[in-house]
């Protein structure tokens, strides 16, 4: 299933069930619920694209990042040094120009003064290494304190300092530092530093000259102040007019400046091109003249302007990092959990699919089921009224049938019983015409009295049998255990006194005890030795035999005779009321004795069948349950 | 009223009557006999007044008024008819009916017979035996138990 697919298959399963859509997401709903879910796997992928994306995106920020915040910080860093370097730099050189102003105000000042002053000057800015107080007379000489000897001859390196030259000449005071017992400089750059100071004096303009280089190796500055003349009293030896004359040794001042401000940093200062002061190393090699530029991110190259426009330039680069260890790196971590990130990323997406998926087949399975339901309950329901129309129905016709059955178990006993007097009475009147008429009635007149005698004897007889019928469907039953052979013998006994004709030979085999109702009972075996004992009557020896077979859930019982029996194809009929297979005597039944037999077997949940063939005789059997109640 | 006669026949069915008093003719006892045609004028007959030589009553049950069975509850309650001989004589074979009138106290209990020999005959024994051989306590009350 491709996204659209999935989508047409949402909105047919949203609006209609049926249509080909509707099936193919019932069938994947099926599907889904076997555990076969199938989602596309489009969503999922571009997730993970998407954070790798982003992955690369947030690596080459964090690749980028630290390079231009280090570059930032050098630029900061290097802005506060250049800014502390000139302010105080600057207050160096002010601090020198206010004494350059204020000494030759002091009008009762001498040479001692001046030197507990420079002395004092000297301590509190470092990098002034030596302050002289020089005359005009003595602007001219080559070295602050040579009182303006020429040269020496030959290129002899001089001293720079020579305190001894200087308390030769009252007139020029030095005061320096200590340990500086005088630099050798060569004559060309005492030359140099000499026109500098006579050309200060001679433009009454402050300069600064150098860097120099000491033939000891020492770089200087040269600053020089012009003093005010003739604005001072005439004092004993003491000049009025003339020059300050410094020496600024840089490298000291500078490295007791930024020592305490930017260690780590490569930091380099320039005048021009010479380079004053240096600390740490370069960052790399220095390129050549061919080689490629230096970052312009990693070094950084700032003015730093002085007094008497002067200007250096301060050059910082960062520290080298390139040599920390790779574990370290933020962009390898940025990319290790981007991978994991876009990972989970993409699995949550592809579970929430195969969730979606699955949330979509399970409203479709719930629709069906509660569709299902509904119509199990409508089918319940519906057979539900039928059983209980159906119910309701087989009580109302068991009710009519019951009513019907009691109208006509009724109706037999009321016409038996209402008939049987009119009849007898037919009876009785004609025994009574017989009787007391016979003298005046010739034979056949008598004949046709006996006739209406009969029809109507047997008319009460019938009427006397359909009563017991009655009697045995309404009568209860009282069960209990019933011996039957003796019960049989006087049976026989019974049925052989009532009966004129020839004795039969009758033999009684074994016969079990049954559970039955003792009268009742009783009643079947008297209509069954009765039938057999008159439908063996005319049989020349008759012979009855009585027995019993068994089976596992009844006894059965059998009366046989040797009469005149019956084809077996009426035999559906011998259990009928009034049913007689011979033209008997009417006298001799009532025409209902095999019916009250099966009345009351059946009563018992018993059966009974016969089994005969014409003049051979017939066997009626009768089976009592075992567990009849 | 036969202040002589030894049997109340209580029947309502003209036959029967007839047939009986043939019967009894043929043996001389239609003397002897009474005859009521419903339960109502029998109990008037043996209750509202004395109760003569009558030694057994022969109760039809189904009689229009007052049937027999409540003919035979109440000779039962009545002191003086208590002991006399009540033969049930009924057209019913039905065994309820039978248990019904000996619990109501009914000495005997004979289905009427219709026989083509002679007619009534069945009433003849009955009436032989009540009468000529039955003893029954001279005057009711002195021998109760």
């Amino acid at each position: 299933m491709n996204l659209t697919e999935s989508a047409a298959s949402q909105r047919s399963a949203e609006s209609e069930d049926r249509g080909p859509t509707g099936v193919r997401a019932r069938v994947a709903a099926v599907g889904d619920l076997m555990g076969l879910t199938i989602v596309s796997l489009w969503p999922t992928a571009l997730t993970f694209f998407a954070g790798l994306l982003a992955t690369l995106g947030v690596w080459m920020l964090a690749e980028t990042y630290p390079r231009s915040e280090r570059t930032r910080t050098l630029l900061t860093v290097a802005n506060g040094m250049r800014q502390v370097l000139e302010v105080r730099l600057n207050d160096h050189l002010r601090g020198l120009q206010l004494a350059a102003d204020v000494w030759p105000r002091f009008s009762a000042a001498d040479a001692a003064d001046w030197k507990a002053t420079a002395q004092m000057f000297l301590q509190q800015h470092s990098g002034f290494v030596v302050v002289a107080l020089v005359p005009p007379a003595a602007v001219a000489a080559a070295v602050p304190g040579d009182g303006g000897e020429a040269p020496g001859a030959g290129g002899e390196p001089l001293p720079l300092f020579d305190e001894s030259a200087a308390e030769a000449r009252p007139n020029v005071l030095v005061a320096r530092t200590q340990g500086v017992a005088g630099w050798l400089v060569g004559a060309e750059l005492g030359e140099r530093l000499r026109a500098a100071r006579q050309s200060a004096m001679d433009e009454q303009r402050p300069s600064i000259d150098g860097p120099f280089t000491s033939q000891s190796g020492q770089s200087f500055y040269q600053l020089v102040l012009p003093l005010e003349a003739g604005a001072a009293p005439e004092g004993a030896g003491r000049p009025q007019a003339g020059l300050l004359c410094a020496v600024l040794q840089p490298a000291p001042l500078l490295e007791s400046l930024i020592s305490e401000l930017a260690s780590g940093y490569f930091l380099a200062v320039h005048d021009d091109g010479a380079l004053v002061y240096t600390q740490g190393t370069p960052p790399r090699p220095q390129p050549s003249a061919e080689g490629a530029e230096p970052a312009d991110d990693e070094t950084v190259e700032l003015p730093i302007r002085l007094l008497m426009a002067k200007t250096w330039t301060l050059e910082m680069a960062r520290p080298d990092l390139s040599e920390l260890p790779p574990m370290f790196s933020l962009g390898r971590l940025v990319l290790t959990g981007g991978l994991i990130f876009s990972l989970l990323l993409a699995g949550v997406v592809y579970l929430g699919q195969v969730a979606r998926v699955r949330a979509r087949a399970l409203v479709i399975a719930n629709r069906e089921l509660r569709s299902q339901i509904v119509s199990t309950a409508v089918a319940e329901g519906r057979v539900r009224r039928i059983n209980e129309s159906l119910e309701a129905r087989v009580a109302e016709r068991t009710r009519a049938l019951d009513e019907v059955v009691t109208e006509l178990e009724t109706f037999n006993y009321s016409v038996s019983h209402d008939l049987r007097s009119p009849i007898g009475a037919i009876v009785n009147f004609t025994s009574i015409l017989s009787e007391d008429y016979k003298d005046r009635l010739d034979e056949a007149g008598l004949d046709i009295l006996r006739r209406v005698a009969g029809c109507a004897q047997n008319a009460v007889t019938m009427m006397d049998g359909l009563l017991t019928f009655s009697h045995i469907g309404q009568q209860a039953l009282t069960p209990g255990t019933v011996e039957t052979r003796p019960l049989v013998e006087a049976a026989v006994e019974e049925v052989l006194a009532a009966h004129p004709g020839p004795r039969p030979d009758v033999s009684i085999g074994a016969l079990p005890s049954v559970t039955a109702d003792p009268t009742m009972l009783r009643t079947v075996w008297t209509n069954l030795l009765s039938n057999a004992v008159k439908f063996s009557e005319t049989t020349p020896e008759p012979s009855i035999e009585i027995g019993s077979q068994s089976s596992p859930d009844e006894d059965i019982f059998f009366v046989r005779d040797n009469g005149v029996g019956f084809d077996m194809k009426h035999a559906a009929r011998l259990f009928n009321v009034f049913e007689q297979l011979h033209p008997t005597p009417r006298s001799k039944g009532h025409g209902v004795g095999l019916a009250i037999v099966s009345r009351i077997v059946r009563r018992h949940g018993g059966r009974v069948w016969a089994q005969a063939a014409p003049g051979k005789g017939a066997t009626f059997y009768f089976a009592i349950p075992r567990q009849a109640a | 009223m036969n202040a002589t006669a030894e049997i109340l026949m209580v029947e309502d069915n003209e036959d029967d009557i007839a047939v009986a008093l043939w019967a009894f003719s043929k043996h001389n006892l239609q003397g002897r006999v009474e005859v009521v045609r419903d339960g109502q004028q029998a109990l008037d007959r043996v209750l509202a007044q004395p109760l003569g030589q009558i030694k057994v009553i022969l109760l039809d049950l189904r009689m229009p008024r007052v049937d027999g069975r409540e003919v035979l509850r109440r000779l039962r309650a009545d002191e003086r008819t208590r002991t006399v001989p009540v033969v049930v004589i009924s057209s019913s074979s039905h065994a309820d009916d039978i248990a019904a009138c000996y619990r109501l106290g009914a000495n005997s209990y004979v289905c009427k017979r219709y026989s083509t020999a002679r007619a009534g005959e069945y009433l003849i024994d009955v009436v032989h035996y009540w009468v000529d051989l039955n003893r029954i306590p001279e005057s009711p009350g002195q021998d109760q138990k």
